[in-house]
């Protein structure tokens, strides 16, 4: 890091010094007095859930192809790396509070296991790339389990779970487009290969 | 991808969402010097900081029921605001992307200007900030004042992730550059 980047973040509260001026809260308020506010529209909510729902579908529909596939191609499919939170642990908790969302984390779970086992595979020829992404799986993964620490002590329990569920979707995603990527290499490298013969 | 906050629900987040107005008016003062900083270094301009910090917040106030504690309410009212902020550059200058792109290229090296010679001081960094093109000073505020990575910056200026990279090393140099003169002078 440079001196003035340095400098900067040493002093960023300092930079902050500007003041609004009073009269756009005034205005704001009017604003806010003259159309208020709509309270909560279910309406969206039930959209949203909706939505979630049908791309779990999608997700396991695919997942249950990826199960086929990595059986019946490999006898031993490799061990994954990162730590995953194993269903089984704290899973009590997580059917006391909402026992779908509790099945949603169950599946999740298994099919970024899944995931990352296909990654493994890339370790001996790309190990450079392997580890950057699984410090990337890694930094979600992190995120996710301090939200689990939160789980038995936050009120809103329901929310959390909503966030967790984020998470591990957000980890598949990522997973997703890592294995992509390894996929795309793949094909360059092969296509390569076959211009110098 | 922010999601390493620890989500935690906010009482006086909560409380807008009832609709409560004493609320309304609490959250936007423990927010709006902030949210007005940050836009002021994108716009450059008083006028315009304050129409993108009242809109940001009425949008805000508006969409309450989509905020989920994804990131922190604080975050999330950021976003909106340098959204907004972007949007106000863009329609005074058509393209500030464009600009930028070519810009890069067109510009003469600028000589590297020694680091070590210059003393920082907070008032002389700030006005020096204003100085910078559009361009440069979006990206620079947003990746050494707002925090956000290249990926992030490149989705909110809709610019490759080497130009947000390029960019970000030239407005860093330029800035150092103005430094200098400025401590000669």
């Amino acid at each position: 890091m440079s001196r003035l980047e340095q400098f900067i973040r040493d002093h960023r509260e300092e930079l902050d010094g500007e003041e609004p001026a009073p009269q756009v809260w005034k205005k704001l308020e009017a604003d806010l007095l003259d159309k208020p506010v709509r309270r909560n529209s279910k309406g969206s909510i039930i959209t949203m859930k909706y939505l979630r729902w049908a791309a779990a579908a999608a997700i396991l529909v695919l997942a249950g192809f990826g199960v086929y596939h990595l059986v019946a191609s490999k006898e031993q499919p490799a061990k994954s790396i990162v730590h995953q939170p194993t269903p089984n642990n704290g899973d009590d908790i997580l059917q006391k509070i909402n026992p779908t969302y509790a099945k949603e984390v169950y599946h999740f779970t298994q099919l970024i296991e899944l995931k990352q086992s296909e990654l493994k595979q890339i370790e001996k020829d790309n190990p450079e790339l392997y580890n950057e992404f699984i410090g990337d799986i890694t930094k979600l993964d992190s995120s996710y389990n301090a939200l689990k620490k939160e789980l038995p002590t936050n009120p809103n329990r329901e929310q959390l779970l909503e966030a967790m569920i984020q998470n591990l979707k957000l980890q598949s995603d990522l997973l997703n487009q890592q294995l992509q990527i390894i996929h795309q290499i793949k094909e360059s490298k092969s296509n390569n290969h076959g211009k110098s013969i | 991808m922010e999601l390493t906050a620890i989500i935690i629900q906010d009482e006086l987040v909560e409380r807008c969402k009832r609709g409560d107005p004493a609320s309304y008016e609490a959250l936007y003062q423990r927010y709006a010097k902030a949210m007005y900083n940050t836009s002021l270094r994108i716009v450059n301009n008083s006028g315009d900081a304050e129409d993108v910090l009242q809109e940001a917040f009425l949008d805000a106030f508006r969409s309450l029921n989509d905020f989920h504690y994804r990131s922190t309410f604080g975050a999330w009212l950021k976003k909106i605001v340098i959204n907004k902020s972007i949007n106000t550059l863009r329609k005074r200058k058509m393209d500030i992307i464009e600009i930028d792109e070519t810009g890069v290229h067109a510009l003469p090296e600028e000589e590297q200007a020694d680091e070590q010679e210059i003393q920082y001081k907070v008032a002389e960094v700030k006005k020096m900030i204003q100085k910078l093109p559009d361009g440069y000073r979006a990206v620079l505020s947003l990746y050494l004042l707002e925090g956000y990575d290249h990926e992030e910056i490149s989705g909110i200026l809709g610019i490759s992730h080497n130009t947000v990279r390029t960019q970000y090393v030239r407005a860093k140099q330029k800035l150092v550059n103005l430094l200098k003169q400025g401590g000669i002078s």
